[in-house]
């Protein structure tokens, strides 16, 4: 599995002086924190909390993140699911996002009476005032902390993506991320936030898809069938098609009378579903035939899953058309680096098959170059932790002073520069 | 508490030392903690968007268009092109020894996959 969580307890908070920004890349599916100026995170964990009854004493507890399921048998599970502080991709829990928080400083081992540092925390693109201004309170009263800056994670990988000469500085980043999918102009180094545009479909979907799918499927097996364990089948087997028509035709001439929900369908991947009764070994296969792409098909046609927005690939285009000026020459250097960034970008063929939507809408001729960001997932709070080591840092921030003087609506006009 | 459970550090502390505003004095016990954030839709209404110009970009006005391409049809069962459409339970089907299927199916199966498409009839 790709994606695995780091909880160690850091030990060394003491050896950084209180000058050190703390960068926290805040994701709908996954919550990264560490020091800035650093290469990787120290602690990575889901971004997901959850509170049951401890069976023998009768209290409740709090879990955040996921853990052994071999330890949760000591708590009563039923009543409480995993629960996200995020809504889409906006953070309005903030109950749940304090107990993240907790987590995650208490594992980057912090102590003292207050978090003496100041922090960059990722929001969406376009946060609402309410969840921005809560989020600041919750920092500068509950931890302490002095200042605050909010930045977008996918800008932050463009960033970071382009220093390391990945992408030029104009430029689209497209981001699926867990809940949404994002298309970002760059020009000149900043983001242009009216050419942005966002479709509700990411990850989440995907898995969920195919989770259904399977459970339709098979559905003597419908209890087996936890998000985890799809996530992992999705992350093991799942890929894009170059055309869906073309790879659907490959699967019909195998075997020609294709009849669903037996086992007796030629099989292009099989894999083991653990057992729960004696049965024979056929049917504890599970076959993967059409699904393998069909699901990630939703992120380039959203209609499959009911969600009447555009996918992916016509959001390049749309996001070009937005753009306040029309520069041909503009359009060209913008298509000419297009980086793509976001754990849901990791699919094979996903690059091929992005070149080829683009190039069929926009004219004839134009220079398209599609590439992956060095590191889809953490990318983000690679270039947020870089960003939070320059000397200009601190003149992005604003203090508890600031946010208590200024008001809801200063909150409101708070721009992050990208160009220090 | 069992001691795999302790050794594994698996639940979250209730007094951490750096926070100003512990939990259980935020939010006492007894008292219903979920019902008073505000969902998404009403984030946005609160925001009052109307108030500002419209070309300044804000949450509700990047969302992405309708999709131009016509829509991809695919049959609900098989995952194949599907060029036919059954009437009386509005799945689409490739082919005919889907649609033999389809007319066996139950009606909650009907509903499971109309819901993968967000075509089921909610009744309210």
């Amino acid at each position: 599995m790709p994606f695995i969580s780091q909880i160690q307890r850091q030990s060394d908070y003491a050896y950084f002086p209180s000058e050190t920004p703390i960068v926290i890349d805040n994701g709908a599916s996954y919550f990264r924190i560490g020091w800035a100026g650093e290469n990787d995170p120290r602690v990575i964990f889901r971004n997901i909390v959850q509170r049951p009854r401890h069976k023998a004493t009768g209290e409740t507890v709090t879990i955040v993140g996921d853990h052994d399921p071999a330890l949760l048998r000591y708590f009563d599970c039923t009543r409480s699911g995993p629960r996200s502080a995020f809504d889409n991709n906006v953070v309005y829990q903030f109950e749940i996002m304090e107990y993240i928080l907790d987590f995650g400083f208490d594992r980057l081992g912090a102590n003292g009476s207050q978090i003496d540092h100041p922090v960059l925390i990722t929001e969406c693109v376009c946060n609402p005032v309410h969840s921005r201004s809560k989020m600041s309170e919750l920092l500068f009263e509950t931890y302490g902390v002095p200042s605050v800056a909010f930045g977008v994670d996918a800008a932050f990988s463009y960033k970071y993506n382009q220093r390391h000469g990945i992408c030029n500085e104009d430029g689209l980043a497209i981001c699926p991320g867990f809940n949404t999918t994002h298309v970002i102009p760059f020009i000149a180094g900043e983001p242009v936030y009216k050419g942005c545009t966002r479709t509700n479909i990411g990850g989440y979907h995907v898995t969920d898809y195919l989770k259904q799918l399977l459970s339709l499927k098979y559905p003597h097996h419908m209890a087996r069938f936890t998000w985890e364990k799809v996530e992992d089948l999705k992350m093991e087997h799942c890929y894009i098609a170059p055309t869906y028509a073309s790879d659907t035709r490959l699967f019909q001439e195998i075997d020609p009378t294709f009849v669903p929900k037996s086992e007796a369908e030629a099989s292009q991947q099989g894999s083991e579903v653990p057992k729960s009764r004696p049965m024979t070994q056929e049917d504890f296969k599970i076959v993967l035939g059409i699904e393998r792409f069909r699901c990630p098909e939703v992120l380039f046609n959203p209609n499959l899953v009911g969600i009447g927005q555009a996918g992916v690939d016509e959001m390049a285009g749309v996001s070009i058309r937005r753009l306040p000026e029309k520069d041909e020459e503009l359009e060209k250097r913008l298509t000419s680096s297009i980086l793509m960034t976001g754990g849901s970008c990791l699919y094979p063929g996903m690059c091929e098959r992005l070149e080829a939507g683009i190039r069929m809408i926009r004219p004839c001729g134009t220079p398209i170059k599609v590439v992956r960001a060095l590191d889809p997932i953490l990318d983000a709070w690679r270039g947020a932790s870089a960003y939070a080591a320059a000397v200009q840092f601190p003149q992005q921030t604003f203090t508890r002073m600031d946010y208590f003087e200024k008001g809801e609506d200063w909150i409101r006009g708070y721009k992050f520069r990208y160009n220090l | 508490m069992e001691s795999e459970v302790v050794e594994a550090e698996l639940v979250l502390p209730t007094h951490l030392s750096f926070k100003k505003v512990q939990m259980y004095e935020k939010y006492p016990k007894g008292q219903s903690r979920g019902r008073h954030w505000k969902h998404l839709k009403q984030i946005l209404q609160a925001e009052n968007l109307q108030n500002y110009p419209p070309d300044e970009p804000n949450y509700v006005n990047i969302e992405s268009p309708p999709s131009m391409h016509p829509s991809m049809k695919i049959c609900d069962i098989t995952g194949l092109e599907a060029p036919y459409h059954d009437p009386r339970t509005n799945l689409r089907y490739a082919n005919t020894e889907v649609f033999k299927q389809i007319r066996a199916l139950p009606n909650e199966y009907v509903q499971r996959y109309l819901a993968l498409r967000n075509a089921a009839v909610v009744l309210k």
